[in-house]
């Protein structure tokens, strides 16, 4: 991992790297010929210093087809979204919208705090709140001055 | 299998108060992805639309043009900033030229998880009977 705690502004380092981690794992979903020409479903992500947001757009879907897992610092969005129940003799003109199996792993520059992340879907838009865990948060250490 | 939405970008420009041109907000427009059926009856279209103001929603029928717009309200929470976003829309919009006679009034929408439905039920092609005035 290429933590840089050391750094003066140790907030944007640490999102600089976040960057680059996840165009990775783009690629690496991208060419090992998944089947979707884009990952789905998009993600928009949000920061705060100990904080992130992920918006995750997912139209049509029920929740119980969402499944949401957090581990370490990645969190994973899996499910499938399901075709429409089609009545014999219906004609498809056009079929642009994805269905399937999907899942993305964002991985994140800090440990997240599993307990405490929350997530509401609301018109088909999944909101990610993942706060950063205690035990991973740099603590200050007081530095004992010797007794003569 | 997924198409890439259209993306396209209008900027307007505004004069400021002391006469400088200003680029104002850039509305970013996106054609969101569809699903068109047909049978008999109807002709039934699903919008992927996540995060529209449903009062937004302006779905209409001219001279044969459907036409769909949504305007995108998904607030943020304070104190956050952008980190990466790869769906950032103002507003969907898209038409289609409908190539059958559809009777409008009887036309429903609804607004559900997300994604558009409109069902369009198809008009009854009208059948008339002529007279014939004898002389």
């Amino acid at each position: 991992m290429m933590y840089k705690f050391l750094e003066n502004n140790p907030t944007q380092s640490i999102w600089r790297d976040f960057d680059r981690l996840n165009d990775a794992i783009t690629r690496s979903f991208l060419e090992n010929g998944s089947a979707s020409v884009r990952s789905f479903p998009p993600l928009n992500v949000y920061t705060r210093e100990d904080e992130a947001f992920v918006q995750a757009f997912l139209p049509g879907i029920d929740i119980e087809d969402i499944d949401l897992s957090v581990k370490d610092n990645s969190l994973t969005i899996r499910g499938k979204k399901r075709e429409e129940d089609l009545s014999e003799g219906t004609e498809v003109h056009v079929r642009e919208v994805f269905s399937g199996d999907f899942s993305r792993t964002l991985e994140f520059p800090f440990r997240l705090d599993s307990e405490r992340v929350t997530a509401d879907l609301k018109n088909g838009v999944l909101g990610i709140l993942l706060p950063r865990a205690e035990a991973d948060k740099p603590k200050k250490i007081r530095i004992q001055t010797e007794r003569s | 299998m997924t198409r890439n939405p259209e993306e396209t970008k209008t900027t307007e420009e505004t004069q400021s108060a002391s006469g400088q041109n200003l680029p104002a907000k850039r509305e970013r427009i996106l054609s969101p992805s569809v699903n068109v059926y047909e049978n008999e009856k109807e002709a039934r279209f699903v919008f992927d639309m996540p995060g529209v103001q449903e009062q937004s929603l302006e779905i209409g029928i001219d001279k044969g043009i459907l036409s769909v717009e949504g305007r995108v309200d998904l607030p943020i929470p304070t104190g956050f900033q952008k980190e990466f976003r790869e769906q950032e829309t103002d507003l969907y919009r898209r038409r289609f030229h409908l190539n059958k006679p559809i009777d409008a009034e009887k036309a429903q929408a609804v607004y559900t998880k997300g994604q558009l439905v409109l069902t369009l039920p198809k008009s009854e092609p009208q059948k008339k009977k002529i007279n014939i005035q004898m002389t």
